[in-house]
């Protein structure tokens, strides 16, 4: 089942989410942290995002929030509001990610560009981080390759000018593949001029009304903080 | 037709050797080598991405670079290195994207194209998730649907497993694009009428390819 958010337009969710997670570090009493979080939780529910994924997305973070937590050692309360602040910003990111593609996000990503198409090229920056993503992995999978291939002649213990062959190694591969990808590049007549998007992204009624719900939650929080 | 005139290449050392020959439309022709013979380096020389040191290359007198690349498709050996997007469909459609295509006659071309090379259901997955065999019908299709009137192939199946290759083969006896194959496998000649045979950067035989002899094979270091 596609839910709401994964039909937003991606510009729009990059916005929100970005709104949400600036104004997150302007929240400092508790009831605006618990009601940011019950958004939180809503996306989740609404987008149905798993829990184990949430949690490899927050792992890296765990060695941080151990160094914040240490940081406030005097004030361990504020050093509990800063990691739920970060925890709150991890969560808006997962849900971002979950409900969009990486062709979603790069496209966003150029017409997000455009304005300052005077001094950088939309399209150049969107293509590499296309192809940033599509070859990462295949360098990372030929560096395992290339260790392997180090190991199946005998390497036992690492040492120094073996990590620099190791080094060597895919540095080579990689401006030989720069190289190559360069090439089928320019043969598939590559221009950042006159180019046409097969992917067209289009603002909905959907899209107002995803900026009224943060609008109305971010104007709940500030009256709250008046009233109260 | 495609002319090459007297080219020559040279890096360190000289790699091509004052090379001529044409390529007449509708006339698919292979290019037979044994290992750095200089078949890439020629091939390379038929679509614009190296330019002639000493000599020419015109293509049906086109005066751009870019009209040049837009009618002779070139097909790499690895398909790994020439897909950028991360969804096949989107991929498909790069070039056109660079042609300027709308993007409804876009959608029609990338499904016309998906369907005659039977890979309709692979539209919306993810490239890093293909077979290698697939990878390569996807990187064909990129190219096939700018409509090239050349297509060059440099060594499409050495990779393949022989499954995948004899599905390639048949799709390529199937295009009416004129075809420019890269290869030093003999079988492979079943798929053009004249060869050219390199040797160490220079042309030791040009023409139909009943005229091969097993002489001049053996010249050319093709065969033992
Ligand atoms: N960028 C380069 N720098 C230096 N030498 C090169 C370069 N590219 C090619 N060569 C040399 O030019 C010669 C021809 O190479 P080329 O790749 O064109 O041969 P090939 O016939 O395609 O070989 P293969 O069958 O192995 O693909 C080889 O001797 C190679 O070492
Ligand atoms: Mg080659």
């Amino acid at each position: 089942m596609v839910n709401i958010l994964q039909r937003l337009d991606p510009r729009s969710k990059i916005i929100l989410l970005l709104l949400l997670s600036i104004y997150l570090f302007a929240i400092t009493s508790s009831s605006s942290f618990l009601l940011l979080s019950a958004f939180g939780i809503l996306l989740l529910i609404i987008t149905k995002l798993p829990l184990g994924y949430l949690l490899k997305r927050l792992f890296p973070f765990l060695f941080f929030f151990v160094f914040i937590l240490a940081a406030h050692y005097a004030n361990i309360l504020a050093g509990l509001f800063t990691i739920w602040r970060f925890l709150l910003l991890v969560l808006f990111a997962a849900v971002l990610l979950w409900t969009t593609t990486i062709s979603e996000m790069v496209s966003a990503l150029e017409k997000l560009l455009s304005p300052l198409r005077f001094f950088v090229s939309p399209r150049d920056i969107s293509l590499m981080v296309a192809t940033a993503v599509r070859f990462i992995p295949l360098l990372m999978h030929e560096t395992s390759q290339l260790r392997d291939a180090q190991k199946s002649r005998g390497l036992k213990k690492w040492r120094f000018r073996h990590v620099s062959q190791l080094v060597q190694g895919m540095l080579k591969k990689t401006f030989l593949k720069a190289g190559a990808i360069a090439d089928a590049l320019d043969a598939r007549c590559y221009r950042d001029k006159n180019y046409t998007r097969y992917t067209i992204l289009q603002i909905s009624y959907r899209d107002i009304v995803a900026a009224f719900v943060i609008a109305l939650v971010l104007v709940i929080d500030i009256l709250k903080i008046q009233y109260l | 037709m495609i002319e090459v005139k007297n080219l020559s290449y040279r890096l360190k050392k000289p790699i091509l050797q004052n090379i001529s020959f044409s390529i007449k439309e509708g006339i698919s022709v292979a290019l037979l080598g044994h290992n750095g013979s200089g078949k890439t380096t020629l091939v390379k020389h038929l679509n614009g991405l190296l330019k002639a040191q000493t000599g020419s290359v015109s293509v049906d007198d086109l005066s751009t670079d870019w009209e040049v690349k837009k009618n002779v498709g070139f097909l790499f050996q690895n398909p790994d290195e020439q897909l950028f997007s991360s969804i096949v469909e989107e991929d498909i459609a790069f070039g056109l994207e660079n042609l300027g295509e709308k993007p409804a006659v876009m959608k029609a071309k990338v499904k016309k194209i998906l369907n005659s090379l039977r890979i309709e259901q692979l539209a919306q997955q993810d490239v890093n998730e293909l077979s290698f065999g697939q990878k390569q019908l996807v990187a064909l299709a990129g190219v096939l649907v700018m409509e090239p009137k050349y297509l060059i192939l440099d060594e499409p199946f050495s990779l393949l497993d022989p499954k995948n290759k004899s599905n390639l083969i048949s799709i390529l006896h199937s295009l009416k694009t004129t075809l420019i194959l890269v290869t030093n496998n003999l079988d492979d000649l079943a798929l053009v009428e004249e060869v050219i045979l390199l040797k160490q950067g220079k042309i030791v035989f040009k023409g139909k390819r009943s005229r091969l002899s097993k002489q001049i094979l053996k010249k050319a270091d093709m065969i033992g």
